[in-house]
C-alpha cells in the first residue's frame, strides 16, 4: 500500500450508510469524535478510538485500506508512546497517541466515504459567506484538496530519503535525511503550483465563469 | 495562431560569493509565428525549450518582447490565455493534484459543469473513451506510467483548449505507451505544440523548430531539421 493511501485513504466507492451520509453530517461525526477523546480521561480515548475503528470498518472498505498505517507513522507512534512511559507517564502516552489516531482515523471516515470533488464543493458552501471579506471559496477548497494530497507526498519522501541515505552509509547523519526532504517538499510545492496555475484551477470562481470556450 | 516578437527570457542567477547577482538568457531575442497544426521543438538539456513552451500559457512571462497566442498576452491576460491553452507535463504525478483519476477530470470540469452528477458522469466518460475507465476510482499512485500520462492528458482536454502544449510528455514511457501517445496526438483536432527528445514525435509534426542555446537554430519540416539536429548533436 503507498503512502498516499496508507495515511489518509482515498476514496472507495459505496452504498452504505456513511457514502449515503451528507458531507456535514459526516464533519460533525469528525467533531463527535475527536473532541471527547481530545478533552477525556485516558479511558475515553480508547473508548472513542476503539469507536472510530469500528465506524471505519463499516465504510466496507478493505481493512487494509481502513486501518493500516504507515510503518514511519506506526514507528514515530511507537517512539512518542515509549518517550512517556519511559518517564512514567502511560495516561499521557494514551492520550496523545490515542487521541492523535482518534483523529486520523475519523478523518479516514470521510475520506473514505467521499469523492474529493464533493469534499471541495463542501468548502466551497462553508467558506462562500466569507466572500465579502475577500475569502476565495473556490481557491480555500483546492488548497484544502492540495493538503490532502501532500501530505502523504512528504511522508513518502521520508522513506524514500531514508533509504537513498541508507544506501550511501550516511542514515546516522540527520542532515542527510532532512535536507533533501526540504528540497523535495519545495520542488513538489513548485510543481503543484505550476500545475495549479497550468490547468487554471483557482484562476476564478465556477458561479462567474461557467462557459466553456468550445 | 502562437506569435512571438522579440521575445527574451532572462533569470537572475548568483554568481561567484560575495559577488552578489547576474542574468543568465533563457531564450535570446526570439521572432516565430507558430500556424501550424503540429509543431515540434527538438534541442539538448537546457536549451530552453522548456522555456518557451512555458511562454505558452504565461508560466514563464518575458522579460523583452511580446508573446500572443489566440491574440491575448499571457503577461496581462493569463486567465484567458490558460483557458486556451492546455498543458501536459513531462512527469504527470506534477500535475494530477487529486488521489484518483476521476476525481482529477472533474476537477478540471468545474469550471464548466456545475452539476455534481453530471460533472461526475462525463468525467468517467471522457476517461472510458481512452480507455480509463477501468481505473476511473484507482490511486493515481497505483497507476503505471503510461496510464497515468493518459489521465493528464483526458484532465487536461476535458476542457477543450484551443492549444495543446506538452513537455516531453513521451520521456518516462516506455515504447507501447509512446506510440498510443502518438496516435492520440494525431488524432486531436487542437494545435499542438510539442517539446521533445523523441525524434519519431518530431517527425509527426509539420514543422519542426530546433532550439540551442535560447535561439531557433533550424526551422522547417522534419525532413529539413532533424538531419540538422542530429548533425548538432553528434
Amino acid at each position: 500500500m503507498n503512502a498516499a493511501r496508507a495515511l489518509l485513504g482515498i476514496h472507495v466507492p459505496g452504498t452504505t450508510l456513511w457514502h449515503r451520509l451528507g458531507v456535514g453530517w459526516k464533519y460533525l461525526v469528525f467533531l463527535a469524535l475527536t473532541i471527547p477523546a481530545v478533552f477525556g480521561t485516558p479511558a475515553l480515548v480508547l473508548a472513542m478510538l476503539a469507536v472510530t475503528l469500528v465506524l471505519v470498518a463499516t465504510t466496507r472498505a478493505p481493512l487494509r485500506l481502513a486501518w493500516g498505517m504507515p510503518w514511519a507513522l506506526v514507528i514515530l507512534f511507537a517512539f512518542v508512546a515509549g518517550y512517556h512511559l519511559l518517564f512514567g507517564e502511560p495516561a499521557m502516552a494514551i492520550k496523545v497517541v490515542g487521541t492523535t489516531l482518534t483523529a486520523l482515523y475519523a478523518g479516514r471516515l470521510i475520506l473514505i466515504t467521499t469523492p474529493m470533488p464533493v469534499l471541495i464543493d463542501a468548502l466551497v458552501t462553508a467558506v462562500r459567506p466569507l466572500r465579502p471579506l475577500g475569502a476565495n471559496p473556490e481557491r480555500f477548497g483546492l488548497a484544502v484538496a492540495v493538503l490532502v494530497r501532500s501530505i502523504p507526498y512528504v511522508i513518502a519522501s521520508f522513506g524514500e530519503v531514508r533509504d537513498a541515505a541508507r544506501a550511501r552509509g550516511v542514515e546516522r547523519n540527520p542532515l542527510a535525511s532532512v535536507t533533501p526532504v526540504v528540497v523535495q517538499a519545495v520542488a513538489y510545492a513548485r510543481t503543484t503550483g505550476d500545475a495549479l496555475m497550468a490547468r487554471g484551477l483557482g484562476d476564478d470562481d465556477p458561479d462567474e465563469a461557467p462557459t466553456p470556450r468550445h | 495562431m502562437i506569435a512571438l516578437k522579440s521575445v527574451s527570457v532572462r533569470v537572475p542567477v548568483p554568481l561567484a560569493p560575495g559577488q552578489g547577482w547576474g542574468t543568465r538568457t533563457l531564450l535570446d531575442d526570439l521572432t516565430v509565428d507558430l500556424p501550424e497544426r503540429r509543431i515540434a521543438l527538438v534541442g539538448a538539456n537546457g536549451s530552453g525549450k522548456s522555456t518557451l513552451l512555458r511562454l505558452l500559457n504565461g508560466l514563464v512571462l518575458a522579460s523583452d518582447g511580446t508573446v500572443t497566442v489566440e491574440g491575448l498576452d499571457p503577461a496581462t491576460d493569463g486567465r484567458g490565455v490558460r483557458r486556451s491553452v492546455g498543458f501536459v507535463f513531462t512527469d504527470p504525478l506534477s500535475q494530477l493534484v487529486m488521489p484518483t483519476p476521476i476525481e482529477d477530470v472533474e476537477l478540471s470540469l468545474r469550471r464548466t459543469i456545475k452539476d455534481r452528477s453530471q460533472r461526475r458522469a462525463a468525467a468517467r466518460a471522457l476517461l472510458e473513451a481512452r480507455g480509463l475507465g477501468h481505473v476511473a476510482e484507482q490511486s493515481i499512485y497505483d497507476l503505471s506510467g503510461g496510464e497515468r500520462q493518459l489521465v493528464a492528458l483526458t484532465a487536461v482536454l476535458a476542457v477543450e483548449p484551443a492549444i495543446l502544449v506538452a513537455d516531453e510528455p513521451t520521456t518516462l514511457l516506455d515504447l507501447r505507451n509512446r506510440l498510443g501517445l502518438r496516435r492520440i496526438f494525431a488524432e486531436l483536432t487542437q494545435q499542438v505544440v510539442i517539446a521533445t527528445h523523441d525524434l519519431d514525435l518530431a517527425r509527426d509534426a509539420e514543422r519542426v523548430l530546433v532550439v540551442d542555446d535560447g535561439r531557433i537554430v533550424a526551422d522547417g519540416t522534419p525532413a529539413e531539421t532533424i538531419p540538422h539536429y542530429e548533425a548538432m548533436m553528434a
